[in-house]
């Protein structure tokens, strides 16, 4: 299913005449969940005199249209006027991305930290039209947009009358409530549609959710903390990131980014800087009886957590500078998990020297030179005032293992075919003990060894051959670099590490690319994510 | 509280659809193309021109003279036949004869068709 999503979101290739089955579906799937999401909303479509397709989101309670899409001569349009100016473009993703872009509200933003909320494609629509109906609607006029009967006959029928009582009163802080609830609305929206990709039970643990966010007492975005612990169950999110008996907008942005990503990493950093202090800087987390204690995240750990390929277990690091505490974590579905989602999050913190990527490496330890490209790379990045979140691999798992899981885990079900096809575990091509990571490795390294016959190989420490690191792959790595500024993460594993590409709307480009080069002390240095067009011909 | 007539979101939808017919006559009776339409209108993309005549959405207001000109209506005609539509209940109480000649009229034609 994923795949045929993606065909959606690719370029348009001179496509002419009406919506394919395959965007008209998409567009269905987006009312779906938005309607789930409690937003009333209906969708109307039509062609052109000149054959040209459109498609409109509504609002359901008067007609108005909340946005229009359109695909004229083969590019993409979308216009809502309630939010700006139309968008035009052949790629009809980054179009998404770029609306979203502009209108921040409702999406959460990037954090001091520079983690970044991944938004599935599919949901980049829904957030578009949920963003766009926000918009259009106004803060008392909305109130009729969220149809009291969408969740079971809700409690929410009286909200009009009760809220603009409250606007009466000029009470600033009800009005935040009800922006905040209107936040919660348009993320719920989204992860339902994601969810939708998935498994039955996650449906209906969606739609759990959606139904405790609009049947909520006193229209307050307040949810009873036993509520929410009944619709997810991650150990690592209790009282206290729920701040209390309550969860603020960014808790649910935590609950549901969890649910989103199905990976905990993401959400658990987030999680963490929702027990942040008023200095802003992070608490945290200390080991504690909820997390399930491993000696090592080793890969046969990782993969005892879920037998399905197709739940791939996840991957979570982190390092706090402050203090040198390193931590990494896992979580997967449980092989017993037959009936729910049931995570389970891993913790293991141990004191570990910063990497040399951060500037605090031992005196007595060269630095290895893959940490030095990285450092240039650092450097320039630090020069566009981007800091690089980087998470530290501790214990057993190898920069392999990074890539496979967390490559999943940041890009999802949005990588690429080409790229799922290189590190997505297949036992079926495995041979017995081989991480995944190594026979992605190995074609990776293939697929190098095709496009330039004449370079050097090295063996790496996992018996795998990288191309050697020079000038030309320098220069490849400025170009992803500058390519990428704004969006680099970097993952570090002993004196292996990663600069990968974060953006969503880069996973679908051709020139999107894997690569890793061997420095001659044995560290590597790898990139995932989008080159210029000339660069990744030849990568 | 005056008893105003309530407009169902099936009555609203019914009568942008009559606004959405009323407006492609008129463009095919002046020889236009959707796209001529939108380009003598300003508006940005022409296929906003096959959606409002599909009956969604609306001409907006500061555009009126422009839409009645290239529709060659002369615009107090234009902008009172399309408040008729879009917001028929303030028509109602602007102009009331007509509103009661148009009740007469949808009764009739309810019974013809079989209505209540």
């Amino acid at each position: 299913m994923a795949a045929e999503l993606l065909s959606f979101f690719r370029p348009a290739k001179s496509v002419s005449g009406d919506w394919s089955t395959q965007e008209i579906a998409e567009f269905y799937r987006v009312e779906a969940a938005l309607v789930q999401a409690g937003a009333s909303v209906c969708v109307d479509r039509g062609v052109s005199d000149e054959g040209d397709p459109w498609f409109v989101f509504c609002r359901a309670v008067d007609g108005e249209v909340i946005v229009h899409f359109a695909r004229i001569a083969g590019k993409y349009l979308i216009v809502s006027e309630s939010v700006g100016l139309p968008l035009r473009g052949s790629d009809f993703r980054r179009l998404l991305a770029d609306f979203v872009e502009l209108n921040p509200s409702l999406i959460p933003l990037p954090s001091t930290r520079g983690s970044k909320l991944m938004l599935h494609p599919a949901s980049l629509l829904a957030a578009v039209v949920a963003t766009a109906l926000y918009h259009m609607s106004g803060t008392e006029a909305v109130a009729s947009a969220i149809d009291s009967t969408a969740i079971n006959g809700s409690q929410i029928k009286s909200h009009h009358a009760e809220h603009a009582g409250v606007l009466g009163d000029g009470s600033h802080d009800s009005d935040r409530q009800w922006t905040d609830r209107q936040v919660a609305v348009v993320v719920a929206a989204m992860v339902a549609l994601a969810a939708m990709e998935f498994s039955p039970p996650a449906k209906e643990m969606v739609t759990d959710l959606a139904s405790a966010i609009l049947e909520l007492a006193n229209d307050q975005l307040v949810l009873p903390h036993q509520d929410v612990a009944q619709v997810l169950s991650l150990p690592g999110l209790n009282e206290q990131s729920l701040l209390g008996n309550q969860i603020d907008t960014h808790g649910i942005h935590t609950w549901l980014d969890a649910l989103y990503d199905y990976g905990a990493g993401q959400a658990l950093l987030q999680q963490f800087e929702a027990n942040a202090n008023d200095n802003g800087l992070p608490k945290w987390p200390t080991p504690t009886t909820e997390a399930v204690p491993q000696q090592s995240a080793s890969s046969h750990w990782w993969e005892s957590l879920s037998p399905d390929a197709d739940i791939a277990p996840k991957y979570f690091a982190w390092t706090d500078p402050s203090t040198g505490l390193s931590g990494g974590g896992a979580y997967g579905v449980p092989s017993t998990s037959s009936t729910s989602i049931a995570p389970v999050v891993a913790l293991q913190l141990q004191n570990q020297p910063a990497s040399p990527g951060t500037g605090s490496s031992s005196p007595d330890q060269p630095m290895p030179q893959a940490f030095q490209a990285a450092s240039l790379a650092n450097s320039e990045l630090s020069a566009a005032d981007h800091a690089v979140p980087q998470y530290i691999i501790s214990g057993n798992v190898s920069l392999q293992d990074a890539i496979t899981f967390g490559a999943l885990d940041v890009f999802g079900p949005t990588l690429p075919s080409t790229v799922q096809a290189l590190i997505q575990h297949d036992p079926t091509t495995l041979d017995a003990g081989a991480s995944p990571l190594q026979s992605a490795q190995t074609l990776t390294t293939a697929s190098s060894i095709q496009a330039q016959p004449s370079a050097l190989f090295l063996t790496s420490a996992f018996a795998t051959t990288y191309q050697t690191f020079d000038a030309a792959a320098g220069a490849i790595l400025g170009a992803f670099v500058q390519e990428n500024k704004s969006n680099i993460d970097e993952v570090v594993s002993n004196n292996h590490i990663l600069l990968f590409d974060t953006n969503p709307s880069d996973f679908g480009s051709p020139d999107f690319v894997i690569k890793t080069w061997s420095m001659t002390d044995g560290s590597t240095i790898s990139i995932i994510g989008l080159l210029p067009h000339n660069l990744a011909l030849q990568a | 509280m005056s008893m105003l007539p309530h407009k169902s979101i099936e009555d609203i939808h019914e009568l942008r659809k009559e606004a959405g017919r009323w407006l492609r006559g008129l463009r095919e009776s002046k020889g236009l193309s959707q796209r001529d339409l939108a380009q003598m209108t300003g508006t940005e993309y022409y296929t906003f021109v096959s959606q409002l005549e599909t009956g969604r959405g609306r001409i907006p207001p500061e555009n009126y003279p422009e839409w009645a000109a290239a529709l060659g209506v002369e615009p107090k005609v234009f902008v009172k036949t399309l408040m008729k539509y879009y917001d028929p209940i303030t028509y109602d109480i602007l102009f009331p004869k007509q509103a009661a000649l148009r009740s007469k009229a949808d009764y009739h034609t309810g019974l013809a068709s079989g209505r209540d």
